[in-house]
C-alpha cells in the first residue's frame, strides 16, 4: 500500500512539475514548433496566415449592457469604448485630446462653455448620416442618465450653435472636461434608430459611429464585434473582435500562452515575470489615473490629532508595500500628483519610514502603548497593505484590528466614520490634481466619497480658487500650495501610484497601456 | 406511487417559500446598498436616492417580499439590478452551459468511478484496489482550481490538443468536466467499493455462488443492484449541487454558467437574480431528490412494495 501511495504521489509530482515548467522555460522554440503542428483552438493556423484580421481579447467579466449612458462597469466601458465614438479621444501615453466626432473645439474665456464643431461626412454603422440633432440628442440623453455622471456631472445645458456645432455649458470652469467627453460614457448614438427601434431593440446592436459594431453577445461569455464599414477614420485593421470573459486571471495567462486568446487586459502582477520571459508575448504597463493610499478618519481619536497622523505616516513602509505586495509595479509617492500633472511640487513634507520617530510622535500626540485602532479594507490586496501597517504599529505598541468588508458595507462604514483607517485607492478621469483628490477631500463630498471626513475651509478654498482660474500658472501655484498643505495636514497618506497593463501576443501592433484601461481597438493591428 | 409523488411535490411549496424568505431577508438586511454599488463611489446622495426609488428599494421589507413572491408566482422574477435585463433571460442564457457541464461531469464520474469501485471490491487488497484507493484519496483532496489550471497547462499550453476556455463546442467541455467531476468520481469510487464489499459478504451472495451462478451474474445482478441505492443518492446530490453551478470551474475555464451569475449577483447585491437562482436551485434539488426516490423503487422492489402499501 505504501509503495503504491509513494508511486502515485511521485507520478503526480512529476506531472505537476512538467506542466508548471512548460511555458517560460520552453520559450520560443518549443512553442513555435507546437504551433505549427496542432491547432485545436483555432489558433495555430494564425502562424501561417499572413493577413490576420481577427482579435480575441480577454477581460475578467462581462458587460451588463451596451448602453453608453447606463454602464459604469469597467468591462462594459471597455466594450463601449469601441462600439461608440465620443466627441474626442485621449492619447494613451501623452494624454493629449484628439478630435473624433468633433473635429475642433473652442473654450469660452470663463471656461464654462465648450463649443464642438462636428466633423462632416460621418456615417452611422447602418449607413445613415450623422447630423447635429444626433449629437444633441446623445448629449441630452447623457445629462439625464444617472450612470453617465463621469461625463456629464457638471454639464448644465446643451444646445446647437449653428448648423455644425454644439455648445455645452458647465456649472463652472472645468479644465478636465475634455477628458470627461473622451470617456465611453459620452458616446454618440443615432437618434432616428433609437426612436424607431425603441431602447431595448436599439441596445441589442446600437447604431453608432464607432469603429466596431455588435454582432453577437453570448451573455457571460463573449461579445463578438465586427468592423464598422462606414467608419469615418478609415477601415479598422482588425475586422473581427471577440471580447471574451475569463474570470480567473491565472487561466487567462495560460490561455495567452496556449494561443487561445491574443490579449488580456490587466493581468495579475504575479504573472508579469512569466509573460516577460515568453518571447511570443508582450506586456505593456503604464501609469493608471489612480493611486493607493491610507485614508484617515480625521474625526475619530487618536487621528483627529495631526501629530498622530504624521506619526502614522512615519510608520507606513511604502517600500514593503511596493515590493512585497505589488511586485515593484507602481511608483512610491509622497503626494497626490505625478510630475506630469499641472501643479505638481516636490516641496511637500515627506515622511520617511522610521518607527523611532513614529513612536516619539505618537507619544507626543498622547497615543500610549496598548492603544487599539481599527483598519477596514475591501479586498485581499488592501488587506495585505493593512497587515504591513499593522506590523509596523505592533512594533511601537499599537494594536491595529483589520476587518475586510464587502464593498457596499465598506462604503457605508467609511461614510459613517466607523473605522480609524481605510486602506483604499482613488481612480479618476483626468491626470489633474482636482480630479485626483477633490472627491476625497472637499467638504462638499462628505457623505459621498470624502471618507476621511476632512472638513477644512482652507482646503475647500484652494480647490475652489483653482477651479475658478483659467490661468494655468495661477492654478499651478494654487495646487502647489494645496499639496504642501495636505502633506502637513495628512487627511490621506498617499502611498503608491498604480499601473494598468495589457498583455498581448508579440505580433499585435499599436498596443500601449491606457490609464483608464479602456482600449481603442481601432489602433490595433497585426 | 402517483400519490406519493404528488405529495412530495406539494411539500416542496412551503420549503421554497421558506427558502425565499430566508434569502430575501439575508440580501435585504446585509449592510450596503445596491444603488451605491451600481453608481460607484462618487455617486451623489440624490442619484442614489433616485436609483433606490427606481429599483423599489425604498418600500418596507415585507411589502417588497410580498410583491416579489406575488410576481414570482406568476413567473415574473423581475429585472436584474446589475444588467437591467429580465432575470429569466439571464438564467435561460446561462443554464444550458451549467446543465451540460453537470451532465458530462456526472457521466465521467459514474462511467469511470463505478467500474473501478466494483473492481476494487471484487479484488479487495489487490494492487488495483490499492491504486484505486490512492486515486480516490487524491481526487477528493485536490482543489478544483489547481486541477483545472494543471489540466490547462498540460492539454492546452503544452500539448495544444484542447481549448483552454469557452463553451462553444464539445471539446470545450472536456477539461471543465474532468475538473468538476474529480470529487464526484472519487466519491462514487469509494462509495461503490464500500457498499459492494458489504453486499459481497451477504448470505444470499454465497447462496447464489452455491447454486452455481456465474461470477459475472452474481456481481452485476445480485450484488451491484443492491449496492446501487446509496450510490444513486450520492450521484443525485452531487448532480443537484452541480446544477447550482460550479463557480470555480466556470471561472477557471471562462464559462458562463449559473455559478458565475450567482456570485456576481451576490457581490452586486442584485436581489432579483440571487433570489431567482436560489429558487431555481431549491426546486431542482427538490425534484432531483424526488427522482432519486422514485428510481429507488425501480432498483429495489422492496421499496416499490412499500410505496404501494402507502
Amino acid at each position: 500500500m505504501k509503495k503504491f501511495a509513494a508511486l502515485f504521489l511521485a507520478i503526480l509530482m512529476i506531472a505537476s512539475l512538467a506542466a508548471c515548467s512548460s511555458a517560460p522555460a520552453a520559450g520560443g522554440t518549443e512553442t513555435a514548433a507546437t504551433e505549427a503542428t496542432a491547432a485545436p483552438a483555432g489558433t495555430a493556423a494564425e502562424a501561417a496566415a499572413p493577413a490576420k484580421d481577427t482579435l480575441i481579447i480577454g477581460q475578467y467579466g462581462d458587460t451588463p449592457n451596451f448602453d453608453t449612458h447606463d454602464n459604469l462597469n469597467d468591462n462594459g466601458m471597455r466594450i463601449n469604448m469601441v462600439i461608440y465614438d465620443p466627441l474626442v479621444r485621449m492619447d494613451n501615453t501623452t494624454y493629449e485630446i484628439h478630435p473624433c466626432v468633433a473635429e475642433s473645439w473652442q473654450i469660452s474665456a470663463d471656461g464654462k462653455e465648450y463649443t464642438f464643431k462636428i466633423k462632416a461626412g460621418i456615417k452611422f454603422n447602418d449607413g445613415t448620416d450623422l447630423t447635429i440633432d444626433d449629437v444633441l440628442f446623445s448629449l441630452q440623453r447623457g445629462m439625464e442618465m444617472p450612470m453617465a455622471v463621469p461625463s456629464f456631472a457638471r454639464v448644465t445645458g446643451v444646445e446647437t450653435a449653428g448648423a455644425d456645432s454644439v455648445k455645452i455649458t458647465l456649472d463652472g470652469p472645468y479644465p478636465e472636461f475634455l477628458f470627461a467627453m473622451a470617456l465611453p460614457t459620452a458616446g454618440i448614438i443615432s437618434k432616428a434608430a433609437y426612436e424607431t427601434l425603441g431602447k431595448d431593440k436599439f441596445l441589442e446592436a446600437p447604431v453608432t459611429t464607432g469603429p466596431y459594431m455588435v454582432k453577437e453577445w453570448k451573455v457571460g461569455e463573449k461579445v463578438v464585434l465586427e468592423a464598422n464599414p462606414y467608419y469615418h477614420e478609415g477601415e479598422p485593421a482588425i475586422k473581427h473582435v471577440e471580447w471574451v470573459v475569463i474570470a480567473d486571471p491565472n487561466s487567462a495567462v495560460l490561455s495567452l500562452e496556449s494561443g487561445d486568446i491574443d490579449a488580456y487586459v490587466d493581468v495579475p502582477q504575479s504573472s508579469f515575470a512569466r509573460i516577460r520571459d515568453n518571447k511570443d508575448l508582450a506586456l505593456y504597463v503604464g501609469p493608471a489615473f489612480g493611486f493607493s493610499c491610507v485614508v484617515i478618519n480625521t474625526t475619530k481619536a487618536p487621528f483627529d490629532n495631526v501629530v498622530a497622523r504624521q506619526a502614522l505616516a512615519h510608520a507606513i513602509d511604502k517600500d514593503a508595500i511596493l515590493n512585497g505586495i505589488l511586485d515593484g509595479n507602481g511608483t512610491i509617492t509622497d503626494t497626490f500628483a505625478l510630475p506630469t500633472y499641472l501643479g505638481y511640487t516636490d516641496k511637500v513634507t515627506k515622511y520617511d519610514y522610521n518607527l523611532e520617530t513614529a513612536k516619539a510622535m505618537f507619544a507626543q500626540a498622547g497615543v500610549t502603548e496598548g492603544t487599539e485602532i481599527s483598519i477596514i479594507v475591501t479586498n485581499a490586496q488592501q488587506s495585505k497593505v493593512a497587515q504591513v501597517v499593522q506590523n509596523s504599529l505592533a512594533e511601537i505598541g499599537i494594536t491595529a484590528n483589520i476587518q475586510q468588508l464587502e464593498r457596499s458595507a465598506y462604503d457605508d462604514a467609511c461614510l459613517n466614520g466607523d473605522a480609524n483607517l481605510m486602506v483604499d485607492g482613488f481612480t479618476y478621469t483626468a491626470p489633474t490634481i482636482d480630479e485626483a483628490i477633490y472627491g476625497g477631500l472637499h467638504s462638499s463630498q462628505i457623505g459621498i466619497c470624502n471618507h476621511s471626513l476632512w472638513n477644512d475651509p482652507a482646503t475647500d478654498a484652494l480647490f475652489e480658487q483653482a477651479r475658478a482660474s483659467t490661468d494655468n500658472d495661477e492654478r499651478a501655484a494654487i495646487y502647489n500650495e494645496l499639496l504642501i498643505k495636505l502633506s502637513q495636514d495628512l487627511p490621506i497618506i498617499p502611498t503608491i501610484f498604480t499601473t494598468k497593463n495589457i498583455a498581448a501576443k508579440a505580433g499585435l501592433t499599436g498596443v500601449s497601456a491606457n490609464p483608464w484601461s479602456f482600449y481603442n481597438l481601432f489602433d490595433f493591428g497585426w | 406511487m402517483f400519490k406519493y409523488v404528488l405529495k412530495r411535490l406539494l411539500l416542496m411549496v412551503p420549503v421554497i417559500i421558506g427558502i425565499s424568505f430566508i434569502i430575501f431577508s439575508i440580501m435585504s438586511f446585509m449592510p450596503g446598498n445596491p444603488a451605491r454599488l451600481l453608481l460607484g463611489e462618487k455617486a451623489t446622495a440624490e442619484a442614489i436616492e433616485e436609483l433606490n426609488e427606481k429599483l423599489g428599494l425604498n418600500d418596507p421589507f415585507l411589502v417588497r417580499y410580498v410583491n416579489y413572491i406575488g410576481d414570482a408566482a406568476t413567473g415574473n422574477f423581475g429585472t436584474s439590478y446589475r444588467t437591467g435585463r429580465p432575470v429569466t433571460t439571464e438564467i435561460i442564457d446561462r443554464f444550458p452551459t451549467t446543465l451540460k457541464l453537470a451532465i458530462f461531469s456526472v457521466l465521467i464520474a459514474v462511467l469511470i468511478g463505478l467500474p473501478l469501485g466494483i473492481v476494487s471490491a471484487v479484488k479487495q487488497y489487490s494492487w488495483i484496489d490499492n491504486v484505486n484507493t490512492v486515486l480516490g484519496l487524491g481526487f477528493i483532496s485536490i482543489p478544483p482550481f489547481w486541477l483545472g489550471l494543471l489540466l490547462i497547462m498540460f492539454f492546452a499550453v503544452k500539448l495544444r490538443i484542447l481549448p483552454a476556455f469557452g463553451s462553444d463546442t464539445l471539446a470545450h467541455f472536456i477539461l471543465p468536466a474532468l475538473t468538476s467531476s474529480a470529487c464526484t468520481f472519487a466519491t462514487v469510487l469509494r462509495m461503490t467499493r464500500s457498499t459492494m464489499l458489504e453486499v459481497i459478504r451477504q448470505d444470499y451472495v454465497t447462496t447464489a455462488y452455491a447454486k452455481g451462478a456465474a461470477k459475472r451474474r452474481v456481481i452485476f445482478y445480485h450484488c451491484l443492484r443492491n449496492a446501487l441505492i446509496p450510490l444513486i443518492t450520492v450521484v443525485g446530490v452531487n448532480f443537484g449541487g452541480m446544477l447550482g453551478g460550479s463557480i470555480i470551474t466556470e471561472s477557471v475555464f471562462g464559462m458562463s454558467g449559473i455559478g458565475n451569475l450567482l456570485i456576481m449577483s451576490i457581490r452586486s447585491k442584485d436581489v432579483p437574480t440571487v433570489m431567482a437562482c436560489t429558487l431555481l436551485l431549491a426546486i431542482l434539488f427538490g425534484v432531483i431528490n424526488l427522482i432519486v426516490d422514485v428510481i429507488y423503487a425501480y432498483v429495489d422492489p422492496r421499496i416499490k412494495t412499500q410505496y404501494a402499501k402507502q
